[in-house]
């Protein structure tokens, strides 16, 4: 896994939250594909679209995304 | 919202603008057709590019038109398209798309003109010229983002030395295309300050170059 592939728990939370993809894109002013993107872990997401995302749920960005790969590799 | 509601309303009547000049191109070139009986068909071809291209224009024109208006009566429709304009991934692909397409087509072009200058002079001098268009783009964007994301002194002063270097280079290279290959006597009154301007670029580059490595080096010491 390469340091810039970020896992994260979006789709756990929307679920948990009940909220759909367009609904949780709306909400923080990206498209449904970018939500999608993430969610796969095929995009990683910038600091403020991070910190849009973490205060959607009420999280802090380190709740939401997990950093341990960036860790691992000493970056 | 309110500033970008503004940024749709201009695009919206640049479009109408857009509309009218490729309706009026598009009939005038109608026109000239239509009357183009003793026309070369080089010129008719011409002309037949000129109109489709400008009724394509309006096309789209009408196509935008129509969605900012759209944008325009409808709150939800205009967070919608500013929402598509400003996505964040989609601005990334768009950048990672447009960098090494323009790479590829500077390479490209280079090679063309190369090999053009092999075969036709007049066609090495278009490939040549679009090429020296296609470099001042590319090094303009390439100023403007580093200027935008730097603060630092060294780094504006590399950046304006480049631009010097670049503009020296292609003064220097114009006219030795004009009084070399094209045969054309300048007067000493116009060539001896285009050259010693040239000249002038060049050395203020070199300076500036010389000037931002001191600055950045100061800029590490000051770090460690």
């Amino acid at each position: 896994m390469e340091a810039d592939e970020i896992k994260t728990k979006i789709q756990e939370l929307r679920k948990l939250h009940k909220l759909s993809q367009e609904e949780l894109a709306n909400a923080v002013g990206v498209t449904r594909q970018t939500i999608t993107s993430l969610e796969c872990e095929k995009y990683t997401a910038s600091l403020v679209l991070a910190y849009k995302i973490a205060t959607q749920f009420g999280l802090t960005i380190e709740e939401v995304f997990d950093f341990s790969n960036v860790e691992e590799l000493g970056l | 919202m309110t500033e970008f509601r503004k940024t749709v309303q201009r695009r919206a009547w640049f479009g109408a603008a857009l509309v009218l000049l490729g309706v009026a191109v598009f009939v005038w070139g109608i026109l000239w057709l239509e009357n183009a009986d003793e026309a070369g068909h080089a010129e008719g071809l011409i002309m037949g590019f000129r109109t489709g291209a400008f009724l394509g224009i309006a096309a789209v024109a009408v196509g935008g038109m129509i969605r900012c208006i759209h944008a325009l009566r409808d709150e939800e429709k205009l967070k919608k398209l500013y929402i598509e304009e400003h996505d964040e991934r989609a601005l990334l692909i768009a950048q990672l798309a447009g960098g090494p397409a323009m790479t590829v087509v500077m390479y490209g072009l280079a090679l063309a003109t190369l090999g053009a200058s092999f075969v036709d002079m007049t066609v090495f001098l278009t490939l040549l010229l679009v090429l020296l268009f296609v470099l001042l783009v590319k090094l303009a964007f390439c100023v403007a983002a580093n200027l935008r994301y730097s603060d630092e002194a060294g780094t504006r002063s590399l950046m304006f030395a480049k631009i010097l270097a670049v503009v020296g280079l292609l003064t220097a290279a114009t006219l030795e295309i004009v009084t070399l290959v094209l045969e054309i006597e300048l007067s000493s009154i116009v060539w001896i300050p285009v050259a010693a301007a040239a000249l002038l670029m060049i050395i203020a580059a070199i300076v500036l170059i010389v000037r931002s490595s001191k600055l950045n080096k100061e800029n590490q010491t000051d770090g460690e």
